[in-house]
C-alpha cells in the first residue's frame, strides 16, 4: 500500500492554512505560487498518467494537460482536503477523458509499451523503477475502469469510498472493479517471466 | 509452484478482502502469511502489488533532470494563465483586461482588418507571400525576450545592450569580444558567442526564425508540443528544431551544427536531413560524425549554464576584474569573461575568476531574490597570456571561456557530480575516468571514498575489469569496513571474485555479508548464490 496517501478528510490546521494560502496565491496569478504548486504535485500527476496511459508521449501530454487544469481550477479549491487529493481528482478526470478519446488506438497497441532498460544491478531504486514501468505496461492490458481502481488503490492508497467519490461510481462498483482488475493483473504478472525474474532477484520488501 | 490450487484460491480471497478494506479473522491472516512463504506464485503477485505502492521517491514516469523539470513547470504555468491577461513588460505585474474590452477590441480589430484587406489587396505584388496569403499574415506573431547575460561589448542595433533589456522580433544583437544570453518568453534560450550577429525574427506558421549572420550560438529549446518550431537561418542553410540543445557556428570552412539533446532537421538548398543527439555535421554536407567527449562536455557545461540563468527573479550579478578578460565560473560552470553581468538564479553561488598565469579568485556570493550584487576583483596577469587567450577564443568564435572540460582546480563535489552525470548518461568510460581523477586528486575526501565503490561497480559490470574492481572494493572496505556502502562493496567484491574464478573466496565474502549485514538488500541474493555454490560442491 502506498505510504504517501494524501489526506482527504480532517487535516492539521497549519497544513490546511498553508495549502489554502498557496492555492489562493496561485489562483490570484502569483507566478511563484503557481510554480510551487506545480512542483508539489507534478510527480504524482505524471506517475498517474503513465499508469493509466502507459509510457509514451500521450501520457506526457496528458500529464501536462492535467497540471494545466489543476492550475486553472485551483480557484475552486476549498481547503477541506490535501492539495494532492485535489490534484489527483483532476488528473483522474483529465486522464480518463483522454483515455476514452484514444481508446481506438489503445486497442491496436494493447501489447506494446516502452521496454524498460536492462537491469544493471546494485541500485535498489533503479530496480524498483524498472518493475513499476513493467507493471505500468501490464496495467494497459486491463480495462480502463479497472485499471483506474487498481492505480488509485495500490499506487495512491485511496480506499474504496474515496475512489468512489473520485470516480463518481458506487462503492460496490468500485469494489468489483478493484477485485476484477487485481485478478487480471495477477494473471498477467504470473505470465510475465521478466517480472518474475526481476522481483525474484531482490527477495525483500519493496515497500 | 508449491502451494495447492485450493490454498491459492483461499489466499487470493483473503488478499482481496484485505485490498477492499474488509475485515478478516486472525486465523485467516495467519494462513495467508504462511501460504505466502510456501507459494512462489502468490508471493510474486503480492510483491508486485507491493511494488506499485511504497517508496514514493521512485516514480514510474521518465525521470526529469533539474533543468527539464523547471522548464516543464514554466511551460505549465505559462499555458495555464487565463486568457485576458497581457504582459506589458516582463517585470511589471500582469495587467488584467476584462472580457468586455477584449470583445470590443476584437470587433474593432476585425473590422479594421477587413477594411485593410480590401484596401491593400489590389496593390500587393503577387510574389509577396506575406500579404497575398491572408492565413500567413494572420499567423505572424511577435516574440518577446529578455537579455539575461552580457559579457564584454554587446550591441543591440547601434546602441549598447543592457542587462534585462527587452528584446523582441526585429531586434538584433551583435557581440564583439564577449557573449550574451537571451531568454525568449516562448521558452527558448540561447547564448551567442563572441563576434556574432543574431537577428530575431517573428513567429510565422508556428515557426520562430532567428538569423545567425556570423559567429556562433548555442540554443536550448524547451520540449513541448505547444511551442513554435525554432529555426536558425544562416547563409549556408537552415536548422529547425522542436525541443533540443544544440550549437550552430559559422566557421571559415562552413556552418557547423552540434546536437547535445533531441533531434534537428537541417535544410540546405532544398535538401533535408536529420541530425540526432551526440552528432555533428556541416551544413551542405551529408557526412555526420560523433561528437568528441570534449565537445559533449562543452555542450553539457552550457546546459548547466542555461540552468543557472533565471530571468524571473530579478537577481543581478555584476562582475569586473582588473585587468579585464578573466574567465568567470559560477558553481564551476564557465559563464563569461569579465566584465560580465547576468540574471542568475537566487541562492548561494560560488564565483571563481581565472586568468592564465594567475592564482584564482574565489568567493561565495549570497544572491537573494531581487538583489543586485556587484564585485570588482583585482588580478595580476602574466604579460600577454590573457590577450593571446582572447584572440584565440575570438578566432574560434567560442561563446564562452576557452573549452575547459576538467579544470585542475575542479572541486571534489564537481567531479563527483560530473561522474554521476556521465554514469546516468551511460557514458561509463567517462564516468570511470572522472571517478579515477577524483580518487587521485582528493584521496582523503568523502567523495573519493564513495567513488571507490562506484568505480568498482563500473569496472566490474561495464568495463569487464574484475581485478581493478576487486582492488577498489578492498580499498573501500579497508577504510570503511562498516560504512554505509559496505554491503555494496562486499557484494561487489564477491562478484569480482566470482568473475576471477575464486569461488572459495567468493563463498567467504558472501558468508561475511550474511553475518555482518543480515538485513541488507544484498542478503537475499547472497544467500541464493551461497546455496548455488554449496549445491555445486555437493554435486561435485
Amino acid at each position: 500500500m502506498a505510504k504517501d496517501k494524501p489526506q482527504t478528510g480532517s487535516m492539521q490546521p497549519e497544513r490546511r492554512e498553508s495549502d489554502a494560502r498557496l492555492a489562493y496565491d496561485a489562483a490570484a496569478g502569483d507566478e511563484s505560487a503557481m510554480k510551487k504548486l506545480v512542483d508539489r504535485v507534478m510527480d504524482r500527476v505524471r506517475d498517474t498518467a503513465v499508469y493509466l496511459m502507459g509510457s509514451g508521449p500521450d501520457a506526457e501530454d496528458c500529464s501536462q494537460e492535467s497540471l494545466i487544469q489543476v492550475l486553472r481550477s485551483i480557484g475552486g479549491f476549498r481547503g477541506d482536503c490535501a492539495l494532492e487529493y485535489w490534484a489527483d481528482r483532476i488528473t483522474v478526470r483529465t486522464t480518463m477523458h483522454q483515455v476514452r478519446k484514444t481508446r481506438r488506438r489503445e486497442r491496436l497497441s494493447a501489447n506494446i509499451w516502452e521496454a524498460p532498460p536492462e537491469p544493471v544491478g546494485f541500485d535498489h531504486m533503479a530496480d524498483l523503477k524498472r518493475i513499476r514501468v513493467r507493471l505500468a505496461g501490464l496495467l494497459q492490458k486491463i480495462s480502463k475502469e479497472r485499471r483506474l481502481a487498481v492505480v488509485l488503490h495500490h499506487v495512491h492508497g485511496y480506499d474504496v469510498t474515496e475512489i468512489s467519490e473520485m470516480t463518481d461510481a458506487l462503492p460496490n462498483t468500485v469494489r468489483d472493479r478493484l477485485n476484477k482488475g487485481r485478478k487480471l493483473l495477477k494473471k498477467h504478472i504470473a505470465d510475465d517471466p521478466v517480472l518474475e525474474d526481476w522481483i525474484g532477484r531482490r527477495d525483500h520488501d519493496w515497500a | 509452484m508449491i502451494g495447492r490450487e485450493g490454498e491459492c484460491r483461499k489466499a487470493a480471497r483473503i488478499d482481496d478482502r484485505l485490498a477492499a478494506s474488509l475485515s478478516i479473522e486472525a486465523g485467516e491472516l495467519e494462513f495467508y502469511k504462511q501460504h505466502l512463504v510456501v507459494c512462489d506464485r502468490c508471493r510474486l503477485e503480492k510483491r508486485a502489488f507491493d511494488a506499485l505502492g511504497g517508496d514514493a521517491r521512485v516514480g514510474v514516469a521518465t525521470t526529469l533532470d533539474d533543468l527539464s523539470r523547471r522548464r516543464l513547470i514554466d511551460q505549465v504555468v505559462q499555458e495555464a494563465r487565463p486568457p485576458g491577461i497581457v504582459h506589458a513588460d516582463k517585470r511589471s505585474r500582469p495587467v488584467a483586461v476584462s472580457r468586455k474590452w477584449l470583445t470590443v477590441g476584437f470587433a474593432v480589430g476585425a473590422a479594421a482588418a477587413v477594411y485593410l484587406f480590401f484596401f491593400f489587396v489590389p496593390f500587393v505584388s503577387p510574389h509577396d507571400e506575406t500579404f497575398t496569403n491572408t492565413q500567413n499574415a494572420a499567423a505572424i506573431r511577435n516574440v518577446d525576450g529578455l537579455v539575461t547575460l552580457l559579457s564584454g561589448v554587446v550591441l543591440s542595433g547601434d546602441k549598447k545592450a543592457a542587462l534585462g533589456m527587452n528584446i523582441s522580433s526585429g531586434a538584433s544583437l551583435e557581440t564583439r569580444n564577449g557573449s550574451a544570453a537571451v531568454h525568449l518568453i516562448d521558452g527558448i534560450t540561447f547564448v551567442i558567442g563572441s563576434y556574432s550577429l543574431v537577428k530575431i525574427g517573428h513567429i510565422q506558421n508556428e515557426t520562430l526564425e532567428v538569423e545567425l549572420n556570423k559567429g556562433s550560438m548555442i540554443v536550448s529549446v524547451t520540449p513541448g508540443r505547444r511551442h513554435p518550431r525554432f529555426s536558425v537561418a544562416t547563409a549556408a542553410g537552415q536548422v529547425t528544431v522542436k525541443g533540443t540543445i544544440f550549437q550552430v557556428s559559422i566557421e571559415k570552412s562552413g556552418t557547423e551544427v552540434k546536437v547535445l539533446r533531441g533531434e534537428l532537421e537541417l535544410l540546405e538548398s532544398g535538401n533535408r536531413q536529420s541530425l540526432s543527439h551526440g552528432n555533428t555535421a556541416m551544413l551542405g554536407s551529408k557526412a555526420q560524425k560523433k561528437l568528441s567527449d570534449e565537445e559533449k562536455a562543452e555542450l553539457a557545461d552550457r546546459m548547466r549554464m542555461f540552468e543557472l540563468l533565471e530571468p524571473n527573479q530579478n537577481t543581478m550579478l555584476d562582475l569586473s576584474s582588473d585587468p579585464e578578460g578573466a574567465d568567470v565560473f559560477i558553481d564551476s560552470v564557465g559563464f563569461c569573461k569579465t566584465p560580465c553581468s547576468a540574471l542568475v538564479r537566487s541562492g548561494d553561488r560560488e564565483v571563481e575568476l581565472l586568468l592564465e598565469g594567475e592564482s584564482k579568485v574565489h568567493e561565495l556570493v549570497d544572491m537573494a531574490v531581487g538583489s543586485r550584487v556587484s564585485r570588482i576583483f583585482k588580478l595580476v596577469s602574466d604579460k600577454g597570456s590573457d590577450a593571446a587567450g582572447d584572440s584565440e577564443n575570438a578566432a574560434a568564435g567560442k561563446p564562452y571561456p576557452a573549452a575547459h572540460g576538467l579544470r585542475p582546480d575542479q572541486s571534489a563535489k564537481a567531479l563527483l557530480f560530473g561522474a554521476q552525470a556521465a554514469r546516468t548518461a551511460r557514458d561509463f568510460e567517462k564516468a570511470a575516468s572522472l571517478y579515477k581523477k577524483l580518487i587521485e586528486t582528493y584521496p582523503s575526501s568523502n567523495e573519493a571514498t564513495i567513488s571507490l565503490v562506484s568505480l568498482g561497480e563500473i569496472k566490474l559490470e561495464k568495463l569487464n575489469d574484475p581485478n581493478t574492481a576487486l582492488e577498489l572494493f578492498n580499498r573501500y572496505l579497508r577504510g570503511r569496513g562498516k560504512g554505509a556502502l559496505a554491503p555494496e562493496a562486499l557484494f561487489g567484491k564477491s562478484l569480482a571474485e566470482r568473475a576471477l574464478g575464486r569461488i572459495e573466496k567468493e563463498q567467504e565474502t558472501l558468508e561475511l555479508i550474511l553475518k555482518r549485514f543480515p538485513s541488507a538488500v544484498q542478503t537475499a541474493e547472497a544467500s541464493k548464490r551461497l546455496a548455488e555454490i554449496e549445491g555445486d560442491f555437493e554435486h561435485n
